[in-house]
């Protein structure tokens, strides 16, 4: 009887892990958590410089850069509207709708694993971006930003600089 | 030194570094102590071969999409364990072989699985590098994650101190334990669950293919300079914790990867416990 109920108790357990699929509701939150009332994702004005960095990714180590970032993506809502300063290689992304977007990758210590932050510049800003891989830093406001349902973290850019240019 | 001091200390204001501390030290704290159970019964190698079907077991959790994958691996590899901790009597495939024939196999087709159903979105390499060598695991744990960790670390390490003497027992001599009227057959399954348990866990920790020094370092470390069965179990408890410790402070402040630097840690220990042992004659 104990064998019986323990077996079918497994049974439900396994069923109810593997059937009921992960649900991902559409998001229902402002376009963007640094300015409320836009009514774009993109709307951002530009924030004061110079800033008082929050967290520093470009003085870590790759392991804790890489473990920092991974945290900031997982645990966005704890980062909001904090500054960051990242560096590492720049990388151009062309969506399938045709919209250029625009990264900073961090790899981990060994290369194999990389993380990106989209950044999106803010409202007037002018940025003339490098070439695919060049090695960029970037300072800027931690956003959390609502595209049509679809939540996703960014970097709010006034500028960027490359690395080895004055 | 000074400013070494200081980015710790910095570096210690991260609670994704505190938590994979006191994770890394609990979960290495619970495989020494099975490790003394493995290496003393000379079963050292099913450490490297349940890691491997915990890879495998992952691998089709990930292609299933399960939201936490503990869910398969942990019944899987705890299926495998007892079955390769069964004694082995008069059958076709022998024991070492069984390990060797499950961990090859669960690796190649956990590799293949992660080819062939790539997770959306996700990097096959660097997701199969991070699972086989533990990169930066136990630095990126979600707040469940860590929480299961503790719960089921403080669990071995209690059925452990409650079970004491019975494993002593089995782990020296079965038959007599046996003859003594303790269910030799129930406290293998148990044994083996645990170990299975401890494997699951020490994965995010060390990887898949580095889970075996975590198990047999520490023991053999503890063998050089204690004679007794209580000095080596408490000595290597305290040794793996100590290296793990060390392990990942070190890799934060130098940018290795995690699991590699817990494992030479633990390399480099036994090189002084042997040391130790040869100056102390034992």
């Amino acid at each position: 009887m104990k064998k019986t109920f323990a077996l079918v108790c497994a049974i439900v357990i396994a069923l109810y892990a593997t059937i009921v699929p992960a649900q991902e509701d559409k998001y229902e939150g402002p376009n963007s958590m640094l300015n409320l009332a836009a009514k774009d994702y993109l709307d951002v004005p530009p924030f004061e410089e110079p800033l008082i960095i929050q967290h520093d990714l470009s003085r870590l180590s790759s392991t804790m850069a890489y473990a920092q970032l991974y945290d900031m993506l997982c645990n966005a809502e704890n980062y909001v509207g904090s500054a960051v300063k990242l560096k590492g290689p720049y990388m151009p992304y062309q969506s399938e709708a045709g919209e250029l977007m625009h990264f900073v990758l961090v790899y981990d210590m060994q290369g194999c694993c990389e993380l990106a932050l989209e950044m999106l510049p803010t409202r007037g800003a002018n940025i003339e971006y490098p070439e695919m891989n060049t090695e960029i830093e970037a300072e800027g406001l931690f956003d959390i930003c609502n595209d049509d349902g679809v939540r996703f973290v960014a970097l709010r850019i006034n500028r960027i600089n490359i690395v080895g240019q004055d | 030194m000074h400013e070494m001091l200081d980015t710790l200390a910095y570096y210690f204001t991260f609670p994704f570094v505190r938590n994979a501390l006191i994770v890394g030290v609990l979960v290495s704290l619970c495989a020494a102590l099975l490790g003394v159970v493995l290496v003393l019964r000379r079963l050292s190698f099913i450490g490297d071969g349940l890691s491997h079907v915990a890879f495998g077991a992952m691998a089709v959790a990930t292609v299933m999409g399960l939201s936490n994958n503990m869910l398969l691996i942990l019944p899987v590899t705890i299926i495998c364990s007892i079955t390769l901790m069964q004694r082995q009597r008069d059958k076709q495939v022998q024991g070492d072989a069984k390990i060797a024939m499950l961990s090859v196999g669960s690796l190649a087709a956990g590799y293949i699985l992660f080819n062939r159903f790539p997770p959306k979105g996700g990097n096959v390499s660097g997701d199969v590098c991070t699972t086989l060598f533990g990169s930066t695991s136990i630095l990126t744990l979600s707040q469940n994650e860590v929480w299961l960790s503790l719960v089921l670390s403080i669990a071995v390490c209690l059925i452990y101190i409650v079970f004491y003497n019975i494993i002593f027992s089995l782990t020296f001599d079965e038959e007599f334990a046996a003859s003594q009227g303790i269910n030799t057959k129930a406290y293998n399954v148990f044994i083996a669950s645990i170990i299975a348990t401890v494997i699951s866990l020490a994965m995010n920790l060390v990887g898949s293919l580095l889970i075996s020094a975590l198990l047999v370092f520490p023991v053999v470390s503890a063998m050089r300079v204690c004679k007794s069965f209580r000095g080596v179990v408490i000595c290597s408890a305290v040794f793996s914790a100590v290296c793990a410790a060390g392990g990942i402070v070190i890799s934060i402040l130098l940018g290795t990867p995690v699991g590699a630097t817990i494992v030479a840690s633990d390399a480099i220990g036994f090189a002084l416990f042997s040391l130790i042992g040869k100056l102390k004659g034992i």
